[in-house]
């Protein structure tokens, strides 16, 4: 199923978002200045739309490996139990995006 | 005694013993990251980026600095392990298979000690 795929296209997503964390952090490290231009560039419009896209993959790659641990321990295999997960993947990542994005645009 | 034939050891067939620490260790990182990615959007929504000064008090109190740590070794050994393994199955030409496997190990060692360092830096340095 696409979820499969899925999981290996949001993982490489993440590792781009690792090199913007990395960004985020070593402007931190060269002092206040670099510091406030990362800010301003990850909280513009683009910054933003980067950071939705990662927290989108961030909670699916979470979800469905969540899955794929309970299946390196043998559980979950049967068609019923793979389709219901499936659909708790999909829900789960997009409860948990929308409730990240509540706060973070509220605070 | 071994059931590998001496052509067959030469030409390095057979188990390399050495695919159950990868396998396992993509598992283990997978289940570290469960709960620090999960602490580190919630301290990203508490405000804790929101400007240097805040940043840098909250950075030197030594139990963030250490989960941050953790995070960073986790995060790059996780994606290092698992980027690996979608170049092994995917690009099948030899150079660019063998270039792909070492540019990911150096770029993830590189990144990861820079982002350590960096938190050091921010955390303890003046």
């Amino acid at each position: 199923m696409a979820v499969s795929i899925l999981q290996r296209i949001t993982g490489s997503g993440l590792a781009v978002g690792l090199l913007i964390f990395t960004y985020w952090l070593g402007a931190a490290a060269y002092g206040p200045e670099a510091y406030a231009t990362a800010q301003a560039f990850l909280t513009s419009w683009f910054g933003c739309l980067l950071l939705f896209g990662f927290t989108v993959a961030l909670y699916f790659h979470l979800c469905n490996g969540i899955r794929h641990l309970f299946w390196d321990i043998g559980w979950g295999f049967k068609m019923e139990t793979t389709t219901a997960s499936s659909v708790a993947i999909l829900v789960g990542t997009v409860v948990l995006t929308a409730l990240t994005w509540i706060i973070g645009l509220s605070g | 005694m071994t059931m590998r034939s001496p052509l067959g050891r030469v030409r390095g067939l057979g188990s390399a013993r050495e695919g159950t620490d990868h396998w396992l260790a993509e598992r283990l990182t997978a289940l570290a990251l469960a709960p620090l990615s999960l602490w580190f959007v919630a301290i990203v929504l508490d405000g804790v980026g929101a400007d240097y000064t805040t940043l840098k008090a909250w950075m030197s109190e030594p139990g963030n600095m250490t989960l941050m740590i953790l995070l960073i070794i986790a995060f790059f050994w996780h994606a290092s392990l698992a980027l690996s393994t979608i170049i092994e199955d995917y690009v099948h030409y030899k150079p660019a298979n063998v270039g792909g496997l070492i540019a990911v190990k150096f770029c993830c060692i590189f990144l990861g000690v820079f982002a350590i360092v960096s938190v050091l830096k921010v955390g303890v340095g003046g």
